[in-house]
């Protein structure tokens, strides 16, 4: 045998050697950091395993912030039954679990659903100790921000008109209250699946979060904010409101062609006069406009616990844009809003032009030990304005309320801010809008409320808002 | 109660592959290592009755034709590995290695392994030994 | 000596205890169809003793381990077959028992493998029964799991790829070791490329890569040069590139290696099953029908190694990949130990071949390289991967227990 073919013999054994190790390095490898990556990742949707799994945890509970429970799992023969105590008003909100109903997974529910499986910070010995028994597991329970008895009244003060009603607290971005109406039983969801999914009101539509509308004069919040903030001499002109005015051939009319005369700034915010914001648009011009929309977030998707739809601020053409910068300047136009977004702009006079990163998610929490394991810190989430302008606004939102178009939202004791919107749109009645904080001095809540073709804000929408607040202040 | 059963079992099983593994890779100890103490030198040994000298056994010694044998007969009546002689506690066994001629002690041949008492004659093709302790 | 046998009895002590236990737990799991199920299943374990008891008899000298070895990989292999398919192990536990045959029966050859060196016009023999097997899938060939490699008698499918793995490697061996200029590397060169690209055509990619590498890893045994070996790496890799632009199902292997989740319900559906089955067992596994390998596609054959890592976990898996280690090991020690040149050789590529198609079986099922449909060697459910398995084993068994010359043996004289 030749001494050079031994060595090379040997050689292979240590080219197969290194094949071999490298194989047991790799699953090493792989069960120690690509397998994790393998559960988180949404490709985890294709793994039938972990469906299975899931069906042996006990699926944790809902609480409002006053520990009110809003969903909770309970076994019934071996199965695993969701209750939803407070169902109707939450529905758009908690949403539900493809755990459940197969088809699909929405809301918190589906936000939240690793956390309310457990499957976070899941202490490995308890794991292990559970593995071995085949114990059920238990999920964490997830801390909402709403309130249940606000949630309840601003549901039933929409009456089953088509509308919704945000409340959050303006220093933290916490949601107290996020109705959209109308909603559906998600106790009966499997029963009247297809009832419900094929409805014609779009009963799972959140309308606080993913309806569309054109803002009307709330939108005049924000016309305000650009002129204080861009061209701050026009808060002291006069306006000749003769109760219409015409842009390029084009007419456009006060609320119910009223004509208010000679006119201030001030004047012009309390009885919301679209001719004199129309002036004001067209002196502030295309850019000043849109660049003060989108400081307001008005081209973002907010980000938030469960799925926003995007809103939309078209860019103003620059020839020929004259119609659309004077429709914008009074948020009828291309602008399209949601609920959130609005509650959001109201919040920026409210809290010193900062507005807060809205949240409905308090904390999830250890069911038996009660342990914290995830807690939400309030942080900022835009700043449009100074806080010089946030003064100013506020006056001239306390202004509508005291003597303008919003008296409806006062409340006896407490100032109250806000702004009332009559959008007009293409689907028949103009849709009735407020938003609004309470007290002035010391915001604690605020308050958007919207409902469709609701007609005017002022006599519609203000007093939902008033009732709101009411409840919440305690009034 | 089969999960209970099947989660207990899970690691019995893998505790006796691994115990499986550990006698394999034994194994392959004693083969590398396992050499050397075969070759230790026992009181026992072999004497030639047709006059080739005497020779000491080892812990394992196999006889045979072949040079890689511990004790290598030049016959062609013996097969190149022909038997196998090993010490197992404090008795001698003779085992045939397959040889066409067959392994004999005291004239009975040797199916298969075969206990080696003080004295005996072992013969191997046509070559006898006197096996002494 | 003494604790060299011991120690061999133990551990078929240990593979008879797991064989215990795993069934008892699946008799429970799958109630057995029936009588035959369980007999035939009982039956696995005098088997082993038997081969294991015929085995020290027959080949004092030969190496015992590759048997207890193999044993222990048919055993896991058969215990995963009953939980995924039960349907699938009589015929299982028949093609063991034929293996097992074929494995003395190949010793015995491989005692005199002279003769494959001697055989008259060997060279131009054994390149045609090797074209003539490969070339008759083309012509009655069937299309299992996506390669055309199959030819079926009746209700039994062979791959002729299989055993032509065993005659080219003695082929190569026997004209290695008598021609080794750069004319003859190159004509060896060019009939590998041949019998390679046949076998990309009819999609067996995997036993391509094999005989690709098997050919190199003899060259370099034989000849010693970096040089043959250097080249034969750029052909490769330049092959490899030439047939991801041409093929599509190479492309398709390829990407799908890369990124796994490009297309989880279509072209990566396998790989991305096998991958949650392996995350899902951890580093204990589930435990023995506790998990879910049968969403896996192909599970007893290609992707058994899969299976066996998600219930029997990590340590599992760790554990078969050690054990072939060994049987690699025994292989390399055989060839070292060989009486000459042309053993030595066939040694090496038999060694090569069935290690090579451990490294891609399981190399592929874990992504660490791309995925090609080979059987995992003595596990996966399949005939002709089961025989050839244990051919290989026998033929290694067979040249470390030859005798060193051909001499005549006398009978005795009385």
């Amino acid at each position: 045998m030749l001494n050079s073919m031994n060595r090379n013999i040997k050689i292979l054994f240590a080219v197969f050697s290194i094949l071999f190790f490298s194989l047991i390095a790799y699953l090493s490898y792989f069960q120690l950091y690509e397998k994790n990556k393998l559960i988180t990742s949404s490709y985890s949707v294709y793994n039938k395993r972990l469906i299975e799994q899931e069906k042996k945890i006990l699926r944790g509970s809902i609480y409002d912030r006053n520990g009110n429970v809003l969903a909770k799992s309970t076994i019934v023969n071996g199965e695993q039954i969701r209750q939803y105590p407070d169902g109707v008003p939450f529905a758009d909100i908690i949403g539900y679990s493809r755990r459940i109903y197969q088809q699909g997974s929405t809301g918190i529910e589906n936000t939240y659903d690793r956390e309310l499986l457990g499957m976070i910070n899941t202490d490995p010995m308890t794991f292990l100790r559970e593995t071995v028994l085949g114990k059920s597991q238990v999920g964490d329970d997830v801390v909402l921000t709403v309130d249940k008895r606000l949630q309840d009244l601003a549901y039933s003060l929409l009456g089953g008109r088509k509308g919704a009603v945000v409340a959050l607290d303006p220093k933290t971005g916490a949601v107290l209250a996020l109705a959209s109406s109308p909603s559906y039983d998600p106790n009966t969801l499997g029963e009247n699946w297809s009832n419900v999914m094929n409805s014609p009101d779009h009963v799972v539509l959140n309308r606080a979060t993913q309806g569309l509308y054109p803002p009307g004069s709330i939108f005049k919040i924000i016309t305000a904010s650009a002129a204080l903030t861009y061209k701050p001499d026009i808060y002291n002109q006069t306006f000749n409101d003769v109760g219409y005015v015409i842009v390029d051939g084009n007419k456009i009319t006060n609320y119910d062609n009223i004509a208010y005369g000679t006119i201030g700034f001030q004047k012009a915010f309390y009885v919301s006069s679209n001719t004199s914001f129309v002036k004001i648009g067209l002196q502030l011009g295309r850019s000043n406009l849109e660049a003060m929309a989108n400081k307001y977030g008005l081209n973002d998707s907010v980000p938030f616990d469960i799925p926003v739809e995007k809103n939309q601020f078209p860019s103003i053409p620059l020839i020929n844009g004259k119609v659309q910068l004077a429709e914008s300047s009074i948020g009828q136009g291309k602008i399209l809003v949601t609920p959130l977004t609005m509650a959001l702009m109201a919040s920026a006079p409210a809290n010193g032009g900062v507005i807060m990163k809205p949240y409905l998610m308090d904390y999830v929490k250890n069911p038996i030990t009660g342990e914290i394991l995830e807690k939400t810190t309030p942080e900022k989430y835009l700043n449009p304005i100074t806080k010089d302008v946030a003064d100013k606004i506020k006056q001239l939102m306390i202004g509508v309320v005291q003597q303008g178009t919003g008296t409806a939202a006062q409340i006896p004791g407490i100032t109250v801010a806000g702004k009332t919107g009559t959008a007009e749109n293409p689907h028949g009645q103009a849709h009735a809008w407020f938003v609004g904080f309470a007290p002035a001095d010391n915001p604690k809540i605020v308050v958007a409320v919207i409902v469709e073709n609701g007609g005017a804000g002022g006599s519609t929408a203000a007093p939902i808002a008033r009732e709101v607040m009411k409840a919440y202040l305690g009034y | 109660m089969y999960q209970l059963a099947a989660n207990i079992l899970k690691y019995v099983l893998l505790l006796l592959i691994y115990l499986f593994l550990y006698r394999v890779f034994k194994i392959i100890y004693l083969d590398i290592k396992g050499v050397r103490k075969e070759r230790e030198v026992t009181k026992a040994k072999l004497v030639s009755l047709s006059g080739m000298g005497s020779f000491n056994l080892f812990e394992v010694t196999t006889i045979g034709r072949a040079d890689d044998c511990d004790i290598v007969v030049e016959n062609p009546y013996v097969s190149s590995k022909h038997a196998m002689i090993r010490k197992k506690g404090k008795k001698y066994i003779i085992q045939d290695l397959n040889s066409t001629n067959g392994t004999f002690v005291n004239g009975k041949r040797v199916k298969n392994i075969a206990r080696l008492k003080n004295e005996d004659v072992i013969k191997l093709g046509n070559e006898e030994y006197r096996f002494l302790i | 000596m003494e604790e060299y046998v011991k120690t061999g009895s133990k551990a078929m002590k240990d593979v008879f205890l797991i064989f215990v236990i795993a069934f008892m737990l699946l008799f429970i799991y799958h109630k057995p169809q029936g009588f035959d199920t369980i007999y035939f299943t009982i039956a696995f374990l005098p088997l082993i003793y038997i081969v294991y008891y015929l085995h020290v008899r027959l080949f004092p000298m030969g190496e015992i381990q590759l048997i207890i070895l193999s044993s222990f990989l048919a055993e896991m292999g058969l215990i995963m077959i009953y939980r995924v398919a039960p349907d699938l192990i009589l015929k299982q536990i028949a093609w063991i028992f034929i293996g097992f045959i074929l494995y003395f029966a190949s010793s015995y050859a491989s005692l005199h493998y002279d003769f494959f060196y001697k055989v008259k016009y060997g060279d131009y023999m054994y390149l045609a029964i090797s074209f003539i097997l490969l070339f008759s899938t083309f012509i009655f060939g069937k299309e299992i799991g996506g390669s055309k490699n199959w030819l079926t008698f009746g209700s039994v499918s062979v791959q002729p790829s299989e055993v032509v793995k065993i005659i080219y490697i003695i082929y190569l061996a026997r004209y290695l070791k008598d021609h080794k200029t750069t004319n003859d590397i190159i004509k060896i060169g060019v009939i590998t490329i041949l019998i390679v690209g046949v076998l990309v055509i009819e999609k067996d990619l995997g036993t391509a890569l094999l005989f690709y590498l098997t050919t190199m890893f003899m060259i370099f045994v034989a000849t010693s040069s970096v040089l043959y070996t250097g080249v034969g790496t750029a052909f490769l890799g330049i092959g490899g590139v030439i047939s991801y632009f041409l093929f599509n199902h190479v492309r398709v292997r390829i990407q799908a290696w890369l990124n796994p989740w490009m297309d989880v319900p279509g072209k990566t559906y396998q790989i991305a099953q096998s991958l949650f089955a392996i995350g899902a067992g951890g580093f204990f596994g589930t435990g023995l029908g506790m998990g879910h390998p049968e969403y896996i596609p192909v599970v007893a054959s290609d992707f058994i190694f899969s299976a066996i890592s998600e219930e029997f976990g990590m340590l599992g898996a760790v554990a078969i990949i050690l054990v072939y280690f060994v049987i690699m090991y025994r292989g390399i020690k055989v060839a070292l130990d060989a009486k000459d040149e042309f053993g030595a050789l066939i040694a090496i590529g038999l060694t090569s071949i069935f290690s090579l198609q451990v490294f891609t079986i399981i190399g592929g099922v874990i992504k660490f390289i791309p995925l090609t449909g080979v059987t995992l060697p003595f596990v996966s459910y399949g005939g002709s991967s089961m025989v050839m398995s244990f051919i290989t084993l026998g033929m290694l068994n067979g040249i470390a227990v030859r005798e060193d010359e051909d001499v005549e043996q006398y009978e005795p004289q009385h």
